[in-house]
């Protein structure tokens, strides 16, 4: 009865606050579920900190990583909206009843830390900022996957794996995709997918800047620096607008979970909860992208060693005792990571324990490796690429300091003063810690040499494509313990004038440098709307014909002129299958050989590189080929050419416009063979149906 | 100097209203030096037509003898390579500049450029990105800067015909365009005090603390 008033009174008190956070998810102009959502999260970590006694700053992190899980294993069910509400009223239900029965004292103290006022002002900001500015994803790799994963996710309330959805990479990890659903599980909108991604950044940064509240001011001077990082490791071109912050691949987050995870392991390691948050956190990792099992495997290695070096004496018998905690957090992750794959070779028939095109196994990448690097069978192209790679440390740059040498160097300082500054006794672990990591990152360096061989094109791989973004990530995420380290050494070491000092002089580095060279013309902060025009443009005249088609129409999207840009954004827009071009020859049935399966095509009267990028000759059989046997219902018009028109006008109902510079228009395929007309189906753009 | 770092909230505190005092400052800084250089006459608030502009690879239709006008439009123009550009060869005192450009075909980036006095080639590093702000309008936001040259680039795709009527030249704001910080400047009101408050603590504690905590 005494327990009923109370829910009673509770109800009165914070009934009217419910409902306006349960009316925030459905308000679609200004969405603030994902926000509160963050503040529940930062304040379920005051309430855990107080009752572990943590720095609650190191638990957010965490806590993200285990809603994550949660997600995945009722997105693996297939149940992902009951899932996320569950979480919600288990949540609630937590707080209700530790707060009543005065389990969480101290909640408010644990509340009132300088980071968690840091994790609420920032969601805060970049959530209001995002919902202003309205960024929107422009790069590729946003649209042939973690854009249109995170969509494919909060759109159909489930994994995509089994989602409808024009996705290619169907097997790649979900973990980027769940934070994004936690934090919008009813409305989609690129800016709160941005902004999720932010908070999981923060969520890092706070495990970083995490002491204890007297030492608030060596907090906000790392976390100054750390907020820089993702600048700091980004290659600036003077006059490109920077992707930082508004970027959805998984590049950042996995150099920032990589040392936010080492950070939450130096905070809360001593405790026997150290080891479910540490897990929690390292399993965030693991599902972030496939290259987080290696990141994860490497810090459960810098963990184990840590551990062993935190013992007295070197006997065979205390470090095998290290072997226990390791192999526990070991487990966690290779049970998302085997999960996983499981579960897609169950939802969409993918065998994702092999690599790049030849379909090699990592184990067998592994052995390759090993042995051409040894000389065993060392082909030209491997002779080659180590030289590239090898080139690539001391020359190629991975961010704002320039190579990877001077990333180094600028690692042993920080590592260096961290170590001069801790107590006499722990002096052991920071060595052995940075020991860790710099030969892991050797092994890493290898890994991505095998991978250039085995994965990629030859000429991708000769260009070392991508390099800064694959090798970037394992620095930021070093540079973020090695940050740790060194305040957690200035606030408790020895040397605390000295670690003081070197605080400021390596975060006012990081500052100094980004101000030197960094700072970008364009940046999250500006309004970048000019840059959205094209994304605009196709966005709305997807919207206009969307009405008209379902996830099992069959559409061919032709857009004369274009470098692929359109088709993809297309893809990502439409609520329809996409249907792939084609490349080479198809002027009828009689030579389907002459063709290949490719993304987009232009359609040409004859083969002509100066007119446009990925030509497909094609005359009106071959047409009329090409869409009775990738069976679609609908053709989508949104550029013609002089040769599209005279070639295929005739096969529409009513006449073509002399161009579609006024919107696209969606077509159905109808009759086969040389009856095969094309009529109108939906309104143009502007019009009502 | 000593109590204040002992206080952390009051430290935070100052440090706050230092900044909001300095970013009034700088508002009434920024109103002064416009009002002294429109009574010096280097303010300058006109409309540009095509006529007192550098047009490079951006064409009116009238003048190209090959190419067909989507629709019938005597300010219609085409943009003969990915690189068209307008500039404006006069200079003064500009706070914020508006392009109005109608694309017939998305543009993708709008840029301007501009040359602070003694400069003559315009680079990467003192460019501002635009923003769109009506229909066929981007505006660009300087902030206020003596120029010596803008350039601005309507499209970076080549091939697109655009309505173009004008390049505006600090067009008419009112004082609270002085006073409302925009999303950057956000960052760092909000920010930067905080950040002073812990470098202050840092070295108050390496200094006159001896290392101690309060």
């Amino acid at each position: 009865m005494q327990d009923f008033a109370k829910i009673k009174a509770f109800g009165k008190r914070w009934g009217a606050f419910l409902v306006v956070v349960a009316m925030s998810f459905l308000n679609k102009q200004m969405p603030m579920g994902g926000l509160f959502v963050f503040w529940g999260v930062v304040l379920a970590a005051a309430a855990i900190g107080s009752v572990l006694e943590i720095e609650p700053g190191l638990l957010v992190l965490p806590i993200l990583g285990g809603c994550t899980v949660w997600l995945l294993l009722f997105g693996m069910a297939n149940a992902l909206r009951w899932g996320w509400l569950l979480l919600v009223f288990v949540s609630l239900a937590a707080f209700y009843w530790a707060g009543f029965k005065g389990r969480i004292p101290h909640i408010g103290e644990y509340a009132n830390r300088p980071v968690m006022s840091f994790l609420l002002a920032a969601s805060a900001f970049i959530w209001a900022l995002f919902a202003v500015l309205k960024p929107m994803f422009v790069q590729w790799d946003e649209f042939t996957f973690w854009g249109t994963a995170c969509k494919m996710v909060c759109q159909q309330n489930m994994l995509y794996p089994g989602a409808p959805g024009n996705l290619a990479a169907r097997a790649y990890l979900p973990g980027m995709m769940l934070v994004s659903y936690l934090f919008q599980p009813v409305h989609w909108a690129e800016w709160q997918c941005l902004a999720a991604y932010a908070f999981l950044f923060l969520a890092a940064f706070a495990a970083c800047a995490s002491l204890p509240k007297r030492h608030w001011a060596i907090s906000f001077v790392l976390l100054g620096a750390a907020v820089l990082l993702p600048f700091f490791f980004t290659v600036a071109v003077p006059g490109e607008a920077s992707k930082v912050y508004l970027n959805a691949m998984g590049d950042v987050p996995l150099g920032l979970c990589f040392g936010g995870t080492f950070c939450v392991w130096l905070g809360t390691g001593h405790k026997k909860s150290g080891l479910v948050l540490t897990a929690l956190s390292l399993c965030m990792l693991t599902l972030i992208k496939d290259m987080g099992l290696a990141y994860a495997m490497i810090l459960v290695g810098v963990i184990f060693l840590n551990l062993c070096a935190r013992q007295p004496k070197y006997t065979v018998k205390n470090l095998a005792k290290q072997l226990i905690p390791a192999a526990l957090l070991a487990l966690p992750v290779l049970a998302c990571f085997v999960g996983w794959s499981k579960y897609v070779a169950v939802a969409a028939s993918i065998d994702k324990n092999s690599v790049g095109s030849a379909g090699v196994s990592y184990a067998g990448i592994l052995v390759g490796g090993a042995k051409q690097l040894l000389g065993i069978g060392r082909t030209e192209t491997f002779a080659k690429l180590m030289q590239l790679m090898a080139a690539a440390f001391t020359q190629r740059s991975v961010g704002l300091l320039g190579s990877g040498v001077r990333v180094l160097a600028l690692l042993v300082l920080v590592n260096a003063a961290a170590f001069v500054c801790t107590q006499k006794g722990q002096r052991r672990r920071v060595a052995v810690t940075f020991a860790a990591f710099a030969a892991a990152f050797a092994a890493f360096y290898l890994f991505h040499l095998f991978l250039y061989y085995y994965n990629f094109a030859q000429v991708e791989a000769l260009a070392l494509k991508d390099y800064d973004r694959y090798i970037g990530p394992y620095y930021m995420g070093w540079m973020l313990a090695s940050l740790c380290m060194l305040g957690r050494a200035a606030a408790e070491g020895c040397r605390p004038r000295l670690g003081r000092l070197a605080v400021l002089a390596v975060c006012g580095a990081v500052a100094a440098v980004f101000v030197w060279r960094g700072v970008p013309a364009g940046a999250f902060w500006n309004n970048l709307s000019g840059l959205y025009t094209v994304r605009t443009d196709v966005q709305n005249r997807a919207d206009a014909v969307n009405p008209a088609l379902d996830w099992n129409d069959r559409v061919l999207v032709i857009s004369q002129g274009d470098d692929a840009t359109r088709w993809y954004y297309y893809n990502y827009e439409l609520n329809a299958t996409v249907v792939h071009g084609f490349g080479g020859y198809c002027r009828s049935a009689e030579e389907p050989l002459d063709q290949w399966d490719a993304g987009f095509m232009n359609i040409v009267e004859a083969l002509n590189w100066e007119l446009y990028d990925y030509q497909a000759v094609c005359t009106k059989p071959g047409l009329v080929y090409w869409l009775e046997s990738r069976e679609c219902d609908y053709i989508l018009v949104d550029a013609i050419d002089e040769y599209f028109v005279e070639e295929f006008g005739d096969m529409f109902t009513e006449p073509l416009p002399a161009d579609m510079g006024q919107g696209a228009l969606l077509y159905r395929v109808q009759g086969s063979g040389d009856e095969m007309h094309f009529t109108l189906a939906a309104p143009k753009e502007g019009e009502s149906a | 100097m000593k109590n204040l770092c002992k206080n952390s909230r009051r430290l935070m505190g100052v440090c706050y209203a230092l900044a909001a005092a300095a970013w009034l400052a700088l508002a009434i800084f920024g109103m002064v030096r416009a009002v002294w250089a429109r009574s010096r006459g280097d303010y300058p608030r006109m409309v540009l037509t095509a006529q007192e502009l550098v047009l490079n690879s951006f064409v009116n239709y009238a003048d190209l003898e090959w190419d067909t006008p989507p629709y019938e439009d005597p300010d219609l123009y085409l943009s003969t390579d990915s690189d068209p550009q307008l500039i404006w060869q006069g200079g003064g005192y500009v706070e914020s500049v508006v392009l109005y450009a109608d694309h017939y075909t998305p543009p993708g980036a709008v840029a301007l450029y501009y040359l602070l006095p003694g400069q003559t080639d315009f680079s990467e590093r003192q460019k501002v990105y635009g923003a769109v702000t009506g229909s066929g309008e981007y505006t660009f936001t300087l902030g206020g800067k003596t120029v010596a040259g803008l350039r601005i680039d309507p499209d970076s795709r080549g091939g697109i015909a655009t309505r173009f009527t004008g390049v505006q030249l600090n067009p008419a704001h009112s004082l609270l365009w002085y006073l409302i910080p925009r999303g950057g400047q956000w960052l760092l009101l909000l920010s930067l005090p905080a950040l002073a408050a812990a470098v202050i603590k840092l070295l108050a504690e390496i200094y006159f603390l001896g290392g101690k905590h309060d």
